[in-house]
């Protein structure tokens, strides 16, 4: 079937890939991952209850009592990045392939300029295995000429021995399913309407009558995968000499650089020259590469190899280094360092793109807000590194009747809703609201707290939340007799007065 | 202390309102208030329901309307006379008419021109500016008919509020009015008119927020807690709107179209005219004198209760229809009518059965008479349009039918809007059966391992339960028209249907009867479609069949073929039911049949009149009758009660009732069990009885069966009408089978049985079927001769449900007289495209042509485009290496593409497989033992559950030979409900029932005991159950 190309491709399928990167534990309990309310990927057990792939969650459930869990396709793309980068000592060229049908996904790796290094094909396929084998993933390999033969033949369970020629591939391929060419559903289809069960049945066909047949019918995309399947040089167009050029996996790239001190550093001040010095570094490695991060790690080591990190984080993500040394600084403020440093190293593993933010022109006001902007960031920052993440929220409204449940405590980071519906423009509401209601005496008949009490306006009753924890009560403003205006209720339930609230 | 309420709220400002319109009424009675004005939100659709429930307790009842404006005021129109109700009436029709169906569009600038006489309450908004501009220019406008209406719910600065419209009150010489909202009669239903909030935003309710009511203050209140509200003047106010509205919705008369009446007549000289004619044509030799006096007596109450105008509408509509050869005929009550009869509205002779004239039209009931006409299924477009074009769109207008929740939806809706699992929701729904009575569904929850005594899911339950019923939209009545003389939106206000270019009335058939409005039924028989096509067929080849009226009567075969059970795709007994009935009951006559049609019925059923009847026929026990009058009464049904009619007669004969009385008790048995008012008459009804001398043993039974006749016994005017068209259709299968199935399948979807279905019993009739073929068949199915020149029925393109249709039709006109040769031919001579062809393709159409359905899909996916052949470009070098397909490959594709296949059925492939080869087929049944061990496999075609009180189910299970009854009792089916919701094909192990006594064919059924469901054999075989119920 025309030419043969040189190249030689590993496929590593991971099919039980959408549970296992969600690591979840499948092995007693029936356990289905759902994509878009469809199983797409049942586990053994609820494959037992009679669960199958592409059933809608309610039959499956039903079924089985199956567990539902939600697919997450960013962390099975994680999942295959780090196998990437885990891979990547093995061959430079690295593909992924996830389905676009099927919850089916795996790597690529074109071998044949490898295969000396690792002594041939079971030298290296062995390392491989024994490499996957740490990761808590199954796998299945295919190989063959092409990467989509190789993908096609890692769902035929056959041992590699090393010593395949491209006819044993063709040969196991044939007997497979057309219905593996799931990403082109429409020619699948139409195939098997027409009678085509194998992928044989198609070469057939093709050594019959050629692959024109085949590509006015299905047009040319699906006919170059087929002759990437069949390894056909098509119509002189000679793919061995204009073969497509593989793709070289670009692995994750990181900042790391250290200063190796002349003398052991007992104190912090003394490392304050070495963390300026390679955070301008790291400012450097930005800029030229237009990013920007949030975490950075110091580590120190001693002359004995002894190791101490420490992590600094900023909300915001940077580009340039100065905040990001303030920060440092917090972290090791009235700290002792926990040997004499000999190294310090700097590492930042993860950047981002730089997001370009428009710049007005030069404004008075606008600079006043923008310093203002980066002063209120750097404090967050500082208050941050002293106290820690949690001891730092802001409030946000939470639209709901019940008062107590209009505010609530969110991270810095997250978006609060802006627009208050109209009652708060037409009804009393205080500017400070309690954490929650504090019970007001009655003393001598009047209310009591902190003062006595004399409602003036209201009630304005408020009921809701009967699904939940039921709320009935009839608001008032008060005063107090110090003149302080307090909102206060009292509680249809439970016949007590409360104070909610004071206002400004 | 007087108080009237002003702004009411209810369900029909759907999604909004938490109660329905006579809660409130009943209510305000309770209260002890002088009137409720009804204000739904741009509609009128609650204010029967309100007003039947004022009328009897005798309160006051105001008609009005809310709006919100275009600009956000929002104001209630309040209707205080007959001329002010036109013009509510018709703006809510302008307003609506203007948007999309379910809402509307209302602009200040509309309000002076077109509420002249309305009184106008503008709603003081806490939220919104007042415009000086807009107080000045509605007070000018509106002058004494304008207030402000004050709505206090105990909301934050009402106070502060009030006293800003006050001073604009004081300014502008406005009154104030207390004007507190109401969404629902009382405050229990908050959690209810939340959820339906929560399903109006499609949010559910824990992310409702302000959305939602602020407090449940917006209900009926007494008056001690409305004297804290409001101050006494603005409570006094309500009373002096309401001591000006003089409105009654009594007043709502209309009169029917009069142009029907020739300038130099009246109505009823009209009329009787065109009796007379008719008359001479139903009796062309010559009237029998009990008939005359029954035609003057009709007439003579006719004319006294101005129904001329009634009957002259109908007569011209049925006349349009016969005109154009559109088969119609009059059903229901209206066959107690002689005058209808003659007017060819109806088709049931005075002999024919016993007339009762009071069941249609009754002196003292003063209701309006109901004529329901049917029409062929297929052509009542032409005549709806023929009504709209005759009196126009503003004079007819469709009735509205009011889509309620039912358990399925209120558990979807209530569900989502609780924020409860989209599974569970899911599940629940679907798992929820027909026949499932609201305390199922707790046991559905609990069995999936719930807790229901969850908060949540009391609140789920309780609100399931009390949202049902409720309504949710307006939809079109099948077919009822209001037609009259002025405009409808004078009456009752319009709105668009979703169906373009319809407009609908905000009232439903119970709105239009309780305001005693006439409607014309309208309605589609699929019936008279396949009888007007089998009479074309078979006046085709058969002359002396040239009309249904050319039909033999009382055929002996046509009798002798129903009483062996044969009767599928017969009009009103081909159900299961119905067919082990008929070996039974072995009709020989016409009234047979009209018995026939009326015993498979729940009442008489329960009454236990199945039985008695059944021995008396044959003999086993002895027809007897406690008086002369009751003879006369009950002779033609030996002495058992079967039809409402007779059940009014004997009141009449033997209890001493008047008709009108008569047809009170019948409509009180209609309702039995609904707050019905049937054992009301009980005393009235037994004395009665006693007066006459009747034993008080046969009083008391005698009400027992009127008891369990229940609303479920059928009129015998009913019964008769269907038993024509039941005889017609039953004659035709017997002697004309291929003109029978042919003009079936052509009509279809009508009928219980799927296209498949009637092949396969067309097939063990004898006709030939012959597949669909490129060069053979036509848009429907035809008839053709076989080898050995028997008519056989040809599959039309119809059958093939992806073809799009006009593409279908054309064929036959490109095809000519000259076949096609090859698919580029086709594609040459014809518009068909590829798809389409691929189409063709896999109903294996090419088969002649091309060769089995995977070349032809082969050839049909290569072709290109005419000009392209004309160069020949193409060489025919392109053969497919595949063998053809398989037997159970092309059985598969037969169902897919076309719904049925002529090869062998799936149960013949399947049946040499285990388990189905261990399985009887439904021919050898009834060499089973009686009560014997059986095992049946099947595809379930069919589920019915009859409305009775045993709850037994029966399931159709169709093998390769047959279809077998299978008897399913309601422990059986509480195990194995989800087998009986989703299967497809069944394996059911049960005893094999056979009665062969008394009977005209022996009667099998399967009593089921164990179901399993092996749907997945089927793998993808398509075929569709129907459920009956």
């Amino acid at each position: 079937m025309g030419l043969p190309s040189s190249r030689l491709w590993l496929a590593i399928r991971l099919p039980d890939l959408p549970l296992t990167a969600l690591s979840t534990d499948d092995s007693e309990t029936p356990v289905v991952v759902a994509d878009k309310k469809r199983t797409v990927y049942v586990n053994p057990v609820a494959q037992r209850a009679g669960v199958q792939l592409d059933m809608d969650i309610t039959t499956a459930q039903l079924l089985s009592g199956c567990e539902i869990i939600e697919r997450d396709t960013a962390q099975e793309q994680r999942v295959l990045h780090r196998l990437s980068e885990q891979l990547y000592h093995f061959s430079p060229y690295i593909d992924r392939y996830c389905s676009p049908v099927s919850a089916q996904s795996g790597l690529l790796l074109e071998i044949s300029s490898c295969l000396k290094l690792f002594g041939g094909v079971q030298g290296m396929m062995q390392r491989i295995t024994t490499s996957l084998n740490q990761t808590p993933y199954g796998f299945l390999f295919g190989l063959a000429h092409s990467s989509r033969a190789a993908w096609l033949l890692s769902f035929a369970a056959y041992d590699i021995d090393g010593n395949e020629t491209r006819t044993a591939f063709l040969e196991r391929l044939y007997p497979l399913p057309i219905q593996l060419l799931d990403d082109y559903p429409a020619a699948c289809e139409s195939l098997s309407r027409m009678g085509f069960n194998t992928l044989g049945d198609i070469a057939r066909q093709i050594s019959h009558q050629s692959l024109r047949s085949f590509k006015k019918r299905f047009g040319h995309e699906f006919t170059e995968l087929l002759a990437e399947i069949f390894n056909i040089d098509q119509d002189f167009a000679q793919n061995t000499l204009f073969e497509k050029p593989r793709d070289t996996y670009r692995p994750d790239e990181w900042f790391e650089d250290e200063i190796q001190f002349d003398y052991p550093i007992t104190t912090v001040d003394q490392l304050k020259p070495a963390f300026e010095n390679l955070l301008t570094a790291l400012g450097d490695y930005l800029r030229k590469r237009q990013q920007q991060c949030h975490t950075i790690e110091w580590r120190m080591t001693d002359i004995y190899r002894r190791k101490a990190s420490t992590t600094v984080r900023s909300d915001q993500p940077q580009s340039q280094w100065q905040l990001l040394y303030d920060l440092t600084l917090i972290q090791f403020e009235n700290k002792e360092l926990p040997f004499e440093v000999d190294a310090l190293r700097l590492i930042c593993r993860q950047t981002l793109p730089r997001q370009n933010a428009n710049h007005l022109l030069d404004l008075e006001q606008h600079r006043r807000r923008k310093s203002t902007t980066a002063d209120f960031a750097t404090t967050i920052a500082r208050l941050k590194a002293r106290l820690g993440d949690a001891a730092v929220y802001k409030f946000g409204y939470h639209d709901s009747r019940v008062p107590e449940l209009t505010q609530v405590a969110m991270a810095l980071a997250e978006k609060s809703r802006q627009d208050l519906p109209d009652i708060y423009q037409q009804a009393l509401r205080p500017a400070w609201l309690l954490d929650a209601p504090e019970i007001i005496e009655e003393r001598h008949q009047r209310l009591y707290w902190h003062g006595y009490l004399t409602p003036h306006v209201g009630p304005e009753r408020i009921i809701g939340d009967w699904w939940n924890a039921p709320v009935a009560r009839d608001y008032y403003l008060a005063t107090r007799q110090d003149h302080l205006p307090l909102w206060i209720f009292f509680n249809l339930y439970d016949k007590r007065w409360y104070v909610q609230g004071v206002f400004a | 202390m007087r108080y009237t309420h002003l702004y009411t709220t209810t369900n029909f400002t759907f999604l909004t309102g938490a109660s329905h319109p006579d809660e409130y009424v009943y209510r305000a009675h309770e209260l002890g208030y002088d009137a409720i004005a009804i204000t739904d939100e741009c509609s009128l659709a609650g204010i029967v329901k309100a007003f039947v429930a004022a009328d009897q307790l005798g309160i006051k009842l105001i008609i009005g309307s809310r709006f919100v404006l275009s600009n956000g005021m929002q104001l209630i129109a309040i209707a205080p006379s007959r001329t002010a109700y036109a013009e509510l009436s018709g703006f809510i029709t302008l307003a609506r008419r203007r948007a999309e169906k379910g809402s509307y569009e209302a602009h200040f600038e509309d309000l002076r021109f077109r509420l002249r006489h309305c009184f106008i309450i503008w709603l003081a908004d806490r939220y919104q500016d007042i415009a000086v501009a807009t107080a000045t220019e509605l007070a000018n406008a509106f002058k004494d008919r304008l207030w402000i209406g004050i709505n206090h719910q105990l909301q934050s600065g009402e106070q502060q509020d009030f006293s800003r419209w006050h001073q604009l009150s004081v300014e502008k010489n406005i009154p104030l009015v207390a004007c507190g909202a109401a969404l629902m009669h009382c405050n229990d239903r908050k959690p209810l008119q939340d959820i339906v909030t929560a399903i109006r935003h499609n949010t559910p309710l824990q992310e409702m927020g302000t959305r939602l009511e602020l407090n449940g203050e917006a209900y009926l209140k007494a008056f001690h807690q409305l004297a804290k509200l409001y101050p006494p003047a603005l409570l006094e106010e309500t009373c002096v709107i309401a001591d000006r509205c003089h409105f009654s919705m009594k007043e709502l008369r209309y009169q029917y179209p009069q142009e029907l009446v020739p300038d130099h007549l009246s109505p009823i000289q009209y009329l009787r005219q065109l009796v007379d004619e008719g008359k001479k044509k139903r009796w062309p030799a010559g009237v029998p004198a009990t008939v005359e006096t029954l035609i003057a007596n009709e007439l003579a109450i006719i004319e006294e209760l101005n129904y001329e105008y009634y009957f002259l509408t109908v007569h011209d509509i049925v006349c349009f229809a016969r005109e154009q050869h559109i088969l119609c005929q009059g059903r229901g009550s209206a066959a107690n009518s002689v005058v209808c009869y003659c007017l060819f509205i109806t088709e049931i002779a005075p002999g024919q059965i016993n007339v009762l004239f009071e069941r249609f039209i009754s002196l003292e009931r003063d209701e309006p008479p109901d004529i329901d006409v049917d029409f062929e299924h297929q052509r009542r477009e032409e005549v709806i349009q023929y009504i709209y074009q005759k009196y126009g769109r503003e004079r007819a207008a469709i009735a509205a039918t009011v889509i309620t929740y039912r358990s399925r939806s209120a558990v979807r809706d209530v569900g989502k809007a609780l924020g409860l699992d989209e599974t569970l929701i899911d599940h629940l729904a679907k798992n929820i059966a027909w026949w499932d009575k609201s305390t199922d569904l707790q046991k559905n929850v609990a069995s999936l391992g719930l807790d229901i005594n969850s908060q949540l899911l009391m609140h789920f339950f309780s609100l399931v339960q009390q949202i049902r019923g409720f309504p949710r939209h307006l939809s079109q009545h099948v077919g009822g028209f209001v037609i009259s003389e002025g405009r409808i939106s004078d009456l009752v206000p319009l709105e668009n249907a979703s169906m373009p270019d319809r407009t609908i009335i905000q009232w439903d058939k119970e709105d239009l009867e309780a305001m005693r409005l006439l409607k014309v039924d309208v309605l589609a028989l699929g019936m008279l479609s396949a009888l007007r096509r089998a009479m074309d067929y078979i006046t085709a080849y058969d002359s002396r069949i040239r009309s249904l009226q050319d039909i033999p009567k009382e055929d002996k075969a046509t009798y002798q073929m129903l009483s062996r059970g044969d009767s599928v795709g017969v009009f009103q007994v081909e159900s299961r039911a119905q067919m082990a009935m008929l070996p039974r009951l072995k009709p020989q006559c016409f009234y047979d049949l009209v018995i026939q049609i009326a015993i498979v019925r729940p009442g008489p059923i329960q009454g236990d009149m199945v039985h008695p009847y059944l021995r008396r026929r044959a003999g086993k026990e002895a027809i007897t009758y406690p008086t002369a009058a009751v003879k006369d009464v009950l002779k033609q049904t030996l002495g058992i009660p079967i039809f409402q009619e007779q059940v009014m007669r004997l009141s009449m004969v033997a209890a001493g009732f008047s008709g009108g009385k008569a047809d009170e008790l019948r409509r009180a048995m209609a309702n039995w069990g609904k707050n019905s008012k049937l054992l009301s008459y009980e005393k009235e009804f037994k004395d009665g009885l006693l007066n006459n001398g009747y034993t008080q043993e046969f009083a008391d039974r005698l009400f027992e069966q009127i008891k369990g006749f229940g609303g479920y016994g059928f009129p015998e005017s009913h019964s008769a009408s269907f038993a024509i068209l039941c005889y017609f259709s039953s004659w035709i299968k017997c002697h004309h089978p291929a003109a029978f199935y042919c003009a079936l399948l052509n009509s279809q979807p009508m009928g219980f049985y799927s296209p498949s279905q009637l092949i396969q019993d067309a097939r063990r009739h004898g006709v030939t079927i012959f597949p669909v073929d490129i060069n053979q068949s036509r848009y429907e199915y035809t008839l053709e001769k076989d080898a050995q020149g028997k008519t056989g029925i040809r599959v039309g393109f119809i059958a093939i449900g992806s073809l799009n249709t006009e593409k279908a039709q054309t064929i036959e006109i490109f095809r000519g007289e000259q076949p096609f040769t090859s698919l580029q031919d086709i594609l040459k001579r014809t518009t068909l495209n590829d798809t389409d062809l691929e189409n063709l393709a896999s109903a294996d159409a090419f088969l002649t042509i091309v060769g089995n359905r995977y070349r032809a899909r082969w050839q049909a996916s290569a072709l290109l485009p005419p000009s392209a052949l004309l160069k020949d470009s193409e060489k025919d070098s392109d053969d497919l290496l595949m063998d053809g397909p398989t037997l159970e490959e092309n059985v598969m594709d037969d169902y897919a593409s076309i719904g049925l296949t002529l090869r062998a059925h799936p149960m013949e492939i399947l049946r040499k497989e285990y388990p189905f080869n261990r399985c009887v087929r439904h021919i050898d049944l009834i060499n089973l033992p009686h009560k014997g061990f059986v095992r049946i496999a099947g595809i379930v075609t069919g589920r019915q559950r009859p409305g009775t009180a045993t709850g037994v189910m029966f399931v159709s299970l169709e093998d390769e030979t047959g279809t077998s009854n299978v008897v399913v009792w309601s422990t059986t089916q509480e195990t194995f409900k989800k087998q009986l919701l989703t299967g497809k094909l069944l394996i059911i192990k049960g005893t094999v029932d056979i009665l062969t006594d008394d009977v005209g064919a022996p009667i099998v059924h399967v009593l089921a005991g164990h179901l399993e469901d092996v749907t997945d054999r089927l793998q993808s075989l398509t075929l569709r159950s129907r459920d009956f119920h």
